[in-house]
């Protein structure tokens, strides 16, 4: 029984349990099979089609993606004979890596009485968006080491992407904190018990909103991996095992996101069902999930150069009106 | 269309084009020109000027027996509405052993791709055509081109 | 088809992208594109991927196996491939179907008209990346097919005109289905379509003042069809040399001034009104009568004639195989669903043409992607080429 609880014990730290069970890596797993189940269904619904059905017809092909996973764990991975092997191997595994660093200090409520943050710091939210803006990184580099020129002009697109959106996120988040005079995530959800940081500052939940729309990649914003012209951007390379993980980041990066959001703007875990706020938190997170897939049976893509006068012209604009408007909300409360 | 104005435009052309073409009526609407190949262009501007200003069709013909090839511009208009109910067929005759014809690109632009394919496919070479290569074949086909009689396809 | 490098000089800005002909977006034919930045400097179509050389297997076949054989140059648009090859051969034999049979080919026609737009919508739908709209239009094409198969019993291949007539009478109860049909794609059109494609404000930024092509470039490069009326021409087969039971019915030329992207497109919803109302004339308006020409009634035999006038089915006369048309030259035009469509025929009076001449709308619109997609970004290409609706197979013959 001692090993029993000596392993409960570990399993259960914070420090443990939120990188490996919630809300990250199984959750994340969980979550990524029904939403792109979800996303498949829902855009099937619109389009008159039935979607995926013959993995597990009974509920509905719901474990449609675990198969497709596992056929792609048995296909061979094939690197191409110009490409620089370690840097294209490598690069997609520490992207999915960096892609979840930032759960370490994003605050999922409690669950079990177990408040569930590996690492408190009162810097929190500067060390989620600092670590977030990894991923786009390796992705570039994912492109620069396949050595095809589709996969350069995606990457180089990311890179476009990136700084006009980037700028706008960080300055919307920020906006939060100004508004609540910290800079730990745990202080602004808390601050949020009686009224949503998105009614009094909606400027920045929009701005912020969009930006990760654009940083994860979904419709209308789908310009990196376009395949009518790139054929799959900076991922046209790769295949089997390592196709499955460049595919599931923009998905892992869109969960982390949406995470930050709920937490910045709809109030983390409240209101509180005691000693299990998580579940508040997970329902709103899919909710906005649900949402953000959704847009891509509604609009086509963006140009390039419309998706960075977009970041530029009114994200930007609007996130320093959110800057603004924080400061001001700020002074005349004081 | 009224056979009036088909021969009104017959007779403007007649009166412009001669001695230099021939022009008959093929049926109801449709006239054809034949001309020798160096005064093709001279024709075909003098066509332009009337205000035919595109070209249908680049139509080539293989006759073996009379070891000629005859290649028929089909010319119309789309910014005179009487002139498009009329196709003009422009017609010359060129050697099948040389098969060297003048390109009309200069007076059409419209012909590119069809001077193109009439090359590429029936070997037919027009001199001062901006791009005078395959469009259809491989670059290096060296064999009889596909629509030359000769061509047979395997049974 | 090209096997070597385009022969620009090394320029170290610039990447040489070979797009196609296994590309998401390619189609069955292949694009030479110089990029500099996210400009295309230059831009070249290089078709070929699909040749099926008809023009030399039509030389030969006898007349009547060419029927099914033009048709494949475009499955999507037989009827009107098809019509254009049988007005040529019957100019050829001098005979002029009954009025019925003209009306029955007009209908078949505007169907495929239809289908067709829609099929090109689809495609222009999902290049901009706009997955329901390339659902919507595919499955409403389903009840259009339907219905032209009640008319020729095949789904898309029809070879539903021969000399003469059409092969089978319209059967019993078409007219409600069609206008069932008609009923649905109009409110599809009218308003799903514009809701979530053409008044989407992503769909504007993306083909709104991209791809201009003007009046004077248009006339000057031969364009045809709805690209041709886009850039302000009012040209129309069907009005300047109208054929089978055009004359008749009435109808306007869809034309837009801007000759844009979304010009184009808008000139294809327009033309599937003006095809409805056409159809709709048709349904009330179909004169009673033969659907073949009394000439050939007589040449079949008695049972076949029997089943003719019981099920309106009309089986070929045997002779057919054996028909020799008059030694001489004819030229057809007809509007295909992308344009105008041109057969030149040479007969020498024998059992197959000495040459047929066949120069399908993509084929003359081919020099399009040179023209507008140079000098365009390079996302501007897929949004390009969705909305000259551009079908290799048609164009390679």
């Amino acid at each position: 029984m001692e090993i029993v609880d000596l392993i409960l014990n570990i399993l259960l730290h914070p420090s443990i349990f939120v990188p490996l069970i919630f809300p990250g890596f199984i959750t994340i797993l969980i979550i990524i099979i029904l939403l792109i189940w979800a996303e498949r269904k829902v855009a099937a619904k619109i389009q008159m089609r039935i979607g995926p059905l013959y993995v597990t017809r009974r509920f509905g092909g719901i474990l449609q993606l675990l198969a497709d996973l596992l056929r792609y764990m048995f296909a061979e991975v094939i690197t191409s004979k110009d490409s620089d092997k370690f840097i294209f191997i490598a690069s997609p595994i520490v992207a999915l890596t960096a892609t979840l660093l930032p759960l370490a200090v994003i605050p999922a409520g409690s669950l079990l009485g177990i408040e569930l943050i590996a690492l408190r710091t009162n810097i929190s939210l500067l060390a989620a968006l600092a670590l977030s803006s990894l991923t786009p990184i390796f992705i570039i580099i994912m492109g620069w080491a396949s050595n095809n020129k589709f996969a350069l002009m995606g990457s180089l697109r990311e890179g476009h992407l990136m700084i006009s959106y980037e700028v706008p996120l960080y300055l919307s988040a920020l906006s939060v904190a100004i508004l609540h005079g910290s800079l730990d995530i745990v202080d602004i959800v808390n601050n949020q018990q009686r009224v949503w940081t998105v009614l009094i500052n909606p400027f920045a939940a929009f701005s912020f909103f969009i930006s990760v729309i654009m940083s994860t990649s979904r419709f209308p914003f789908e310009i990196t991996e376009s395949d009518s012209e790139l054929v799959a951007g900076p991922y046209t390379e790769y295949s089997s095992i390592l196709y499955g993980l460049v595919m599931g980041v923009p998905y892992m990066r869109l969960y982390v996101f949406t995470l930050l959001f709920v937490d910045l703007f709809l109030g983390g875990w409240y209101p509180l069902i005691d000693g299990f706020s998580s579940i508040t938190l997970i329902i709103k997170v899919l909710i906005i999930l649900l949402f953000s897939v959704f847009l891509r049976s509604v609009y086509p893509r963006y140009r390039l150069d419309q998706a960075i006068r977009i970041g530029w012209h009114i994200l930007f604009t609007l996130s320093l009106i959110s800057i603004t408007l924080s400061l001001l909300i700020i002074g005349w409360v004081m | 269309m009224n056979i009036d104005e088909v021969s009104r435009v017959f007779k403007d052309l007649k009166s412009m084009i001669e001695p230099e073409a021939q022009i008959s009526i093929l049926s109801s609407n449709r006239l054809i020109i034949t001309t020798s190949t160096d005064k093709l262009e001279l024709i075909a501007n003098l066509l332009k000027n009337y205000g035919f200003d595109h070209v249908k069709s680049v139509t080539a013909i293989d006759y073996p027996m009379k070891n000629i090839i005859e290649i028929s511009y089909l010319i119309s208009s789309f910014n005179n509405l009487n002139l498009s109910k009329i196709i003009l067929t422009l017609k010359t005759l060129i050697d099948r052993n040389k098969s060297i014809s003048k390109s009309l690109y200069k007076v059409w632009p419209s012909v590119e791709f069809l001077e193109r394919e009439t090359y590429d496919l029936m070997g037919v070479f027009f001199e001062e055509h901006p791009e005078n290569t395959s469009l259809i074949l491989p670059e290096d086909y060296k064999d009889i081109r596909p629509l030359r009689k000769d061509f047979k396809l395997i049974k | 088809m090209k096997t070597s490098l385009s022969k620009q000089q090394d320029n170290r800005k610039e990447i040489e992208l070979f797009i196609g002909p296994q590309h998401p977006a390619s189609g069955h034919m292949r694009f030479i594109g110089r990029v500099d930045g996210d400009i295309f400097t230059n831009f070249i179509p290089d078709p070929g991927w699909v040749h099926r050389g008809i023009e030399k297997i039509a030389e030969n076949r006898k007349w009547i196996q060419i029927i099914p054989l033009v048709e494949r140059a475009a499955i999507l648009d037989a009827a009107n491939m098809n019509i254009g090859y049988v007005i040529a051969l019957e100019k050829l034999l001098d005979i002029e179907p009954p009025p019925r049979a003209q009306y029955l080919r007009t209908l078949l026609c505007e169907i495929n008209r239809i289908t067709s737009h829609l099929y090109g919508f689809g495609i222009a739908g999902i290049m901009i990346g706009s997955s329901t709209f390339y659902m919507w239009p595919f499955a409403d094409r389903e009840p259009l097919i339907d219905i032209a198969q009640l008319i020729t019993g095949a789904r898309l291949t029809y070879s539903y005109m021969i000399p003469g007539g059409v092969r089978r009478d319209l059967p019993q109860g078409f007219k409600e289905k069609a206008l069932k049909a008609l009923k649905y794609i109009e409110r599809r059109l009218n308003n799903d379509y514009f809701r979530i494609f053409f008044d989407n404000p992503v769909t504007k930024a993306r083909y709104q003042e991209v791809g201009v092509l003007k009046r004077d470039d248009a006339i000057r490069l031969g364009i045809v069809g709805p690209n041709l009326r886009a850039s302000n021409v009012k040209y129309d087969v069907r009005k300047v040399e109208p054929y089978a039971a055009y004359p008749e019915l009435e109808f306007d030329i869809a034309y837009e001034k801007e000759g844009d992207c979304y010009a184009r497109l808008l000139v294809r919803v327009e033309e599937i009104r003006q095809s409805i109302k056409i159809i709709r004339q048709i349904l009330d308006a179909l004169p009673q009568g033969p659907i073949i020409h009394k000439k050939y009634e007589k040449l079949v035999s008695l049972r076949k004639l029997e089943e003719y006038q019981k099920t309106g089915i009309f089986g070929l006369p045997a002779i057919f195989t054996v028909l020799r048309p008059p030694a001489g030259e004819v030229i057809s035009r007809v509007e295909a669903a992308r344009g105008e469509l041109i057969f030149h025929i040479i007969s020498t009076g024998e059992l197959r043409p000495y040459r047929l001449r066949m120069v399908t709308p993509s084929f003359r619109n081919i020099v399009l992607f040179r023209e507008l997609i140079s000098g365009a970004r390079v996302m501007d290409f897929p949004a390009i080429y969705g909305s000259i609706d551009y079908f290799p197979p048609e164009s390679d013959r």
